[in-house]
């Protein structure tokens, strides 16, 4: 495994977590996210565009493949 | 002339706007099944980034989310958050389902599993698990456009009047020019549906309350409180949250009408690109909560919370005209996904239902004639769907992300895993499907019915692959040779 793909890969599990609530819930209650209607709405705006950076970032770090501008194949792992 | 009057004649323009884009939109397409399911393969950035974006933010998102907020508070956040990650398993899926697709003709998702794993019957029971998913969802667009409509005319419009004329029009531009018509026209609803929505959650708030932080101010803090509501009001548990996020996020890519696309793009390049941006439109989405939660609190409330967008234009003193822009940007959201889903479902009963599970031959144009004709049931099944329905529309999109969700194991298996098998992963989709859709009759696990359905699901396809492999692996061919269908 690529460095680049154990860093999405974790960058993708914080994503699932926060995105759950998982690491937000308030651990004293187990009741309620720490964040309030406001700054929640940041919350997952930040997580849209940080994303889409990250997701931008691995794609432009991808190593070449011969892929054309038509009709390319690199299908990872496909069999 | 009456603001009603004026409101429809906007709404008339819109449609027969979009109608003429639609009907061009074939030009340049092949007559055969490939050009009509698949657009010949040649969808570049642009249409792939709006048919993607747009078939997702349908009526749900112009009506259920805003009505979600409206009602449920801090748990509308989910509609956000399970899509900020739902598109990225496409980045691989989608390039390894479209090198498939070149080499052995595939145009629908079953027919990849199906060919990938040897086994016809898989097809139709993929088609079964995407039609039952797809009716309600297409209902729910019908509905919505219904009740745009219905609203914004003072009820001179009926739901039941009003659907059936935007579903008129999705249906003649779908019937002429297939997958090239839904592209055209959602990269038009597209791009109108996204001006429309931040013009009105940064309007409605001002107008309102006196701007988003002075309403954020005056709501009671205990309904800004995460996780918020349920639908029926009661407070919603984490684990729901939760679980409804993981299982909307897992079933998102693999809708059966936006996997499809895969087969539509130009390149891998193109499919690539467009999961790397797909994350961009979930901000599109941030203005439609707002105007959910600037109708907290503004009197009188509508009767249904999907409602909330429509009462707040007709309460206050916007002119006719742009009641009538708002009220086509909704109708854009709903057509936007709408065609999408009937286009999808029409194809995937006759390639994977007739073609692959019953093993008939038809020529190019009489599988083309059979897609168009079988707009038509589909149609009438969602729409009387959607006239007899009264959940909320959220419920309703919620529901049909169970089903699908359990497309994901098989599609993973025969795309990444050689050791699958067809009996394996039947035996997961019928396992995940009936869990999914029977739980919540059963037991409350106090979770989506659809997590233990994919549990459940992928622990079929593990166990019967094993039984039934032959533990070497094999290069699976198509069995029914479909590019020479093609």
């Amino acid at each position: 495994m690529r460095l680049r793909d154990m860093l999405l890969a974790a960058y993708l599990a914080v994503a699932v977590l926060s995105l759950t609530g998982v690491l937000f819930r308030d651990l004293a209650t187990h009741d309620g996210l720490v964040l309030g209607v406001p700054v929640g709405l940041a919350w997952v705006t930040g997580w849209a565009l940080a994303t889409f950076a990250c997701m931008a970032l691995y794609h432009v770090t991808r190593p070449e493949r011969g892929e054309d501008a038509g009709h390319g194949d690199d299908s990872e792992g496909a069999r | 002339m009456s603001e009603q009057a004026q409101v429809l004649v906007v709404v008339g323009a819109y449609l027969a706007l979009s109608l003429g884009v639609g009907w061009r939109a074939a030009r340049g397409t092949s007559a055969s099944a490939t050009g009509y399911v698949a657009g010949d393969r040649s969808m570049g950035g642009l249409l792939m980034y709006f048919v993607t974006g747009a078939t997702i933010f349908s009526a749900f998102a112009f009506l259920g989310a805003p009505g979600r907020a409206f009602s449920t508070g801090g748990a509308a956040f989910h509609i956000i958050a399970f899509g900020v990650i739902g598109f990225l398993p496409f980045y691989w899926t989608g390039p390894a389902a479209a090198r498939l697709g070149r080499e052995h003709g595939y145009l629908t998702q079953g027919e990849l599993v199906a060919g990938q794993l040897r086994s016809r019957a898989l097809a139709p029971v993929m088609a079964l698990v995407g039609i039952v998913a797809f009716v309600p969802y297409l209902a729910l667009q019908m509905r919505g456009a219904g009740l745009v409509l219905e609203v914004l005319t003072g009820g001179h419009v009926s739901v039941e009047v009003g659907a059936a004329a935007v579903y008129g029009v999705v249906f003649l531009y779908v019937w002429h020019s297939g997958v090239m018509g839904v592209g055209w026209t959602n990269t038009l609803q597209g791009m109108f549906m996204m001006v429309l929505a931040w013009a009105l959650g940064l309007y409605l708030p001002r107008a309102i309350h006196g701007g988003v932080g002075a309403m954020f101010e005056r709501m009671d803090p205990e309904f800004l409180r995460m996780p918020g509501l349920s639908t029926s009001g009661e407070p919603w548990s984490w684990s729901m949250y939760g679980s409804s996020v993981l299982v909307m996020a897992i079933g998102f890519s693999f809708w059966p009408h936006l996997f499809q696309k895969a087969f539509a793009a130009r390149s891998d390049r193109v499919i690539r690109r467009t999961v790397v941006l797909y994350p961009t439109f979930q901000i599109f989405l941030v203005p439609i909560l707002l105007i959910g939660f600037a109708g907290v609190g503004y009197a009188p409330p509508p009767s249904q919370s999907d409602q909330v967008l429509p009462n707040l234009l007709l309460q206050l003193d916007i002119p006719a005209l742009l009641v009538g822009l708002f009220c086509a940007g909704a109708l854009a959201a709903s057509m936007s996904s709408g065609d999408a889903i009937l286009h999808s479902a029409a194809s995937i009963l006759v390639r994977d239902g007739w073609i692959v599970g019953a093993g008939r031959e038809l020529s190019a144009e009489a599988e083309r004639t059979a897609i168009r004709w079988t707009l038509l049931p589909i149609l009438v099944l969602s729409y009387v769907t959607a006239t007899t329905f009264h959940e909320d529309l959220v419920g309703l999109l919620a529901y049909a992300y169970g089903p699908v969700g359990q497309l994901a194991p098989p599609v993973l298996a025969a795309l990444f895993w050689r050791g699958a098998t067809g009996q394996g992963a039947l035996a997961g989709l019928v396992a995940g499907s009936t869990v999914t859709i029977g739980l919540p009759f059963v037991a409350d696990l106090g979770v989506h019915p659809g997590l233990p359905g994919l549990a459940v699901n992928a622990l079929a396809i593990v166990v019967v692959s094993k039984l039934t492999g032959s533990g070497q692996g094999s290069t699976r061919n198509d069995p029914r040779a479909p590019s020479s269908r093609t």
